[in-house]
């Protein structure tokens, strides 16, 4: 996969995960709660589950981008 | 890197020992300065997740009757203890590679010993090691006290305490320097 993908694919997924508990979590809480609503366990199982998982998802994409760019530059800094 | 054995014989070692050491400690240093960077990078963008996002976001949620800003708190602090541990041992290899490097760039041409490089290689591995571990407990200190909020300070009195032996030994060796040189001068003097 070529680099600039990689990273737009990884960007997505970061803001789709912040802006899910950041935005819709703060300013449309009805939306938020609602998205835990619809699932069949109980509401705080859920919430720690996806929040947990969220944390997770937002380290690593982060951590991936910081890597191919670090890759990146080194290999550019080599070449140079 | 520095920890090449140097050449048996006595006093200055020979002109390879410090193409071999300089060549080294270069490869050592372009691998652990991009690895250094990622782990302060890791470790402060998971602290920023947690404070700002997460942690707020999980106030008033309970888990099988436990708090789970206590939960992520917990979590948050193992990634970073894990970072941190990282960093510093990258910080360590990288402090071995400066140390060998300065030694042959700038101590090879006035035969600087192995010795006196350990010297300073020990007093710049523990200054910086105090250093980083006392920027790292501002990123952790925040967490600790969200557990239990005596738990920040009982950490800060074990950093305080590490860091006194840290800096006693990095007075040591620099003072073992200084002895040797005024031991040195003396000679000359009464010479």
């Amino acid at each position: 996969m070529k680099f600039s993908i990689k990273i737009a694919v990884l960007s997505a997924v970061l803001a789709a995960d912040l802006s899910f508990f950041l935005f819709l979590g703060t300013h449309f809480p009805e939306a938020y709660e609602l998205v835990f609503e619809k699932m069949p366990w109980a509401d705080n199982v859920e919430k720690t589950f996806a929040i947990i998982t969220g944390l997770v998802i937002a380290t690593v994409t982060s951590l991936s981008i910081a890597y191919l760019m670090t890759k990146r530059l080194l290999k550019s800094i080599q070449r140079g | 890197m520095a920890e090449t054995k140097p050449p048996s014989r006595k006093g200055a070692p020979s002109k390879e020992y410090y193409e071999k050491v300089s060549k080294e400690s270069r490869e050592v240093l372009v691998g652990a300065l991009p690895s250094i960077t990622l782990g302060v990078v890791a470790a402060i963008l998971l602290w920023l997740f947690g404070k700002l996002i997460f942690i707020p976001i999980a106030q008033g949620i309970e888990w099988f009757g436990y708090p789970l800003p206590q939960i992520l708190t917990f979590i948050i602090l193992v990634g970073l203890a894990i970072f941190l541990v990282r960093i510093l041992v990258d910080v360590r290899r990288a402090v071995d590679a400066l140390a060998g490097l300065a030694a042959c760039e700038i101590g090879a041409p006035y035969d600087v010993t192995p010795a006196e490089v350990g010297h300073y290689k020990t007093a710049l591995r523990s200054i910086l090691n105090v250093i980083i571990v006392s920027l790292a407990f501002l990123l952790f200190s925040d967490y600790l006290a969200l557990i239990h909020p005596a738990l920040s300070g009982v950490v800060l009195i074990a950093i305080v305490v590490w860091a006194i032996f840290e800096i006693y030994r990095a007075v040591k060796a620099i003072s073992d320097e200084i002895r040797r040189y005024s031991a040195e001068w003396a000679g000359k003097a009464l010479e």
